[in-house]
């Protein structure tokens, strides 16, 4: 407001053009939309992109914060191409990934399809089914910690029925990321609300029609549930790789709280985001750091691309006529 | 997978002993997933009541004995538990009012409102969701400790009050843009301001979203563990979360109070569930991923 009434702006701007574009409708309503989303805007100035451009220029830095940074050009990308322990949290990353969300996936989407059954107390099967994954991730990991413990352990107590040797489920690199597995698992149920949603939603038209004409149930659930639904499960996987590849907690419980056990048994811990972490604020490498994180904003971005290449062009997308 | 799909039954069967006996199977299924869900959960609850000598016992025993709830009590004891459940309640409060306020505005200006040059600020809302939070962690760690915010709380809650992120803003607009617009047209042409509109008319009527929204963060303030490890020194600063991990030692972990503490975070989030619960269902339908 105070605008109009400096003399230079005056002149500068058309101003009845001005004047009319704040008091028309069109005007008013851009208004208010800048206003609504202004908390987004300023906030993504502040929180996401500055710190984006510092990380940037931080990655082609040595800076321990103490010191002025010393620049390195592509140095802390190509040092992580030599670096040990990154390989193996890489490895141990896409192995924990590649188990557990496939193995997840299919759980959650097996539930869904048999609550969808028309089953008796429906309800409670699904209460039951999401409970475990509204279990903070703190308290899942301690309690499987202590269930999967080698010597007084619930699973080995249960295995010995089976005459089966006790397991170090923590302790031998070979079966602490399924472990890890295991745990993941336990919370598969969280999907399966959404996927049962996304079933719900399928018309009973499609099924008679199809049945009518003759094809049977597993033709029905190849030829209209998995179409259908599509959009939902494959929404399930792209939010459950990018949400996987930054596993943290777990292991942060599990190994990373010491430094000198950092990584677990001989790293088989050892993930991506954890090891990020140590190096940015245990050993204050953070342009190195900041490598790293942009080398795994980049791997997303391009498994994201790749699943709606190669499957998104499979989904199939109803046509909203509502509107 | 195959044995379930072929026992689906077809909408118009007559009901009968043959169609309850087809579904034999699937209840057996369904019960055995339900009893391996619900054992940890159980053994969880068990363990916090048993006296940690009977704790430890090949083979694992199940039922408590003696009954031992002073593993409550003692974790109390081993941790300042009160003042890390008290810090974690204020960044809760803090942080989840900001989050379902800001997150709603935003998405009601996506959903409802027409500028130039919006549709991209919302594809670059969208856009965000891929961005790993360790891309602007350690840019914000700095940015935090030349204003002096390290080991405070004030990381943890102040960027929750700008946007609430994208996924709570996607959810809103959702959910939003299903209300029918005449709802606020009759307002609007009664001279009510826009933002009057969104406080009076369409927040009454997302009661659905709002909790889905307050569950999903409170969830996520409640067990984060990734923010308050960077940014928590001091032990009287840290969260419950942060604080039940500190009872696992680096020898001696203590399994008894361990438990009681995970028993005492995880029931406030299982009575959050169930008082919430038919909203949660309607919202995951409402705004149903299509």
């Amino acid at each position: 407001m105070a605008i109009t009434k400096d003399r230079d702006a005056a002149t500068r701007r058309p101003q009845p053009a001005l004047r009319h574009w704040r008091s028309s409708v069109a005007g008013r309503e851009a208004l208010a939309a800048y206003l609504f989303t202004a908390p987004f805007s300023i906030g993504f100035l502040i929180f996401t992109a500055f710190p984006m451009v510092f990380s940037i220029y931080m990655s082609f830095h040595e800076w321990d914060i103490a010191n002025p940074p010393v620049w390195v050009g592509l140095g802390n990308y190509s040092t992580l191409i030599g670096d040990e322990l990154f390989r193996i949290a890489v490895f141990n990353t896409v192995y924990y990934v590649l188990l557990s969300v496939p193995l997840g996936l299919a759980v959650s989407f097996g539930l869904a399809l048999l609550l969808n059954q028309r089953v008796r107390g429906e309800g409670i099967w699904r209460t039951i089914f999401y409970l475990p994954s509204v279990v903070p991730l703190v308290a899942t990991t301690v309690l499987w910690m202590w269930i999967l413990n080698k010597d007084f352990g619930l699973l080995n107590g249960m295995l010995s029925w089976f005459g089966i040797a006790k397991i170090s489920w923590l302790g031998d690199p070979r079966y602490t990321k399924i472990s890890l597995v295991l745990m993941s698992l336990w919370g598969a149920g969280g999907g399966t609300v959404i996927l049962l949603a996304a079933l719900k939603n399928v018309p009973t038209e499609l099924y008679e029609a199809a049945t009518i004409d003759g094809a049977g149930s597993w033709a029905r659930f190849r030829h209209i549930t998995i179409p259908i639904i599509s959009p939902a499960l494959f929404f399930q996987l792209i939010i459950a790789v990018i949400g996987t590849l930054q596993i943290f907690t777990q292991a942060y419980v599990l190994a990373g709280r010491n430094q000198s056990s950092f990584g677990g048994v001989r790293n088989s811990l050892l993930f991506f985001v954890p090891y990020l972490y140590l190096n940015a604020f245990r050993f204050f490498k953070l342009g190195y750091a900041s490598a790293m994180a942009w080398v795994l904003f980049i791997v997303i971005v391009i498994i994201t691309l790749i699943q709606f290449k190669t499957l998104g062009s499979r989904v199939y997308y109803e046509v909203d006529t509502r509107r | 997978m195959q044995a379930t799909t072929t026992a689906r039954p077809v909408h118009n069967q007559s009901p009968g002993p043959t169609r309850s006996l087809r579904k034999a199977p699937i209840y057996i299924v369904l019960t055995a997933f339900s009893i391996v869900f619900l054992i940890p959960a159980i053994w969880l609850i068990l363990s916090s009541l048993k006296q940690e000598s009977q704790m430890f016992a090949w083979p694992p025993q199940w039922i408590p004995n003696p009954f031992w709830p002073r593993n409550y009590v003692q974790m109390f004891e081993l941790v300042p538990m009160t003042q890390y459940l008290l810090n974690t309640l204020k960044i809760l409060a803090l942080g989840v009012t900001g989050v379902v306020i800001t997150s709603a505005m935003v998405g009601y200006g996506f959903a409802r409102l027409r500028a130039p040059g919006l549709n991209i600020l919302f594809g670059i809302c969208l856009a965000t969701l891929m961005l790993p939070s360790q891309v602007t962690m350690i840019p914000l760690f700095v940015m935090f400790s030349k204003i002096g915010w390290i080991d405070t709380h004030y990381p943890l809650w102040v960027p929750a009050w700008f946007g609430g992120g994208a996924w709570n803003i996607f959810l809103f607009r959702q959910f939003f843009s299903a209300i029918p617009r005449e709802l606020e047209e009759a307002a609007m042409i009664d001279g009510a301001s826009r933002f009057r509109t969104f406080w009076r008319i369409i927040l009454p009527n997302s009661k659905a979203v709002i909790a889905l929204v307050t569950v999903f963060t409170i969830q996520a303030f409640w067990s984060d563990i990734f923010n308050p490890v960077i940014y928590l020194n001091s032990r009287e600063k840290w969260t419950l979360a942060l604080g039940v991990t500190s009872l696992i030692g680096a020898q001696v972990t203590r399994f008894g109070p361990l438990m009681a503490a995970s028993v005492l975070m995880t029931v406030p989030m299982i009575v959050l569930y169930f008082l919430v619960q038919r909203y949660i269902q309607e919202g995951v339908v409402t705004t149903g991923i299509k």
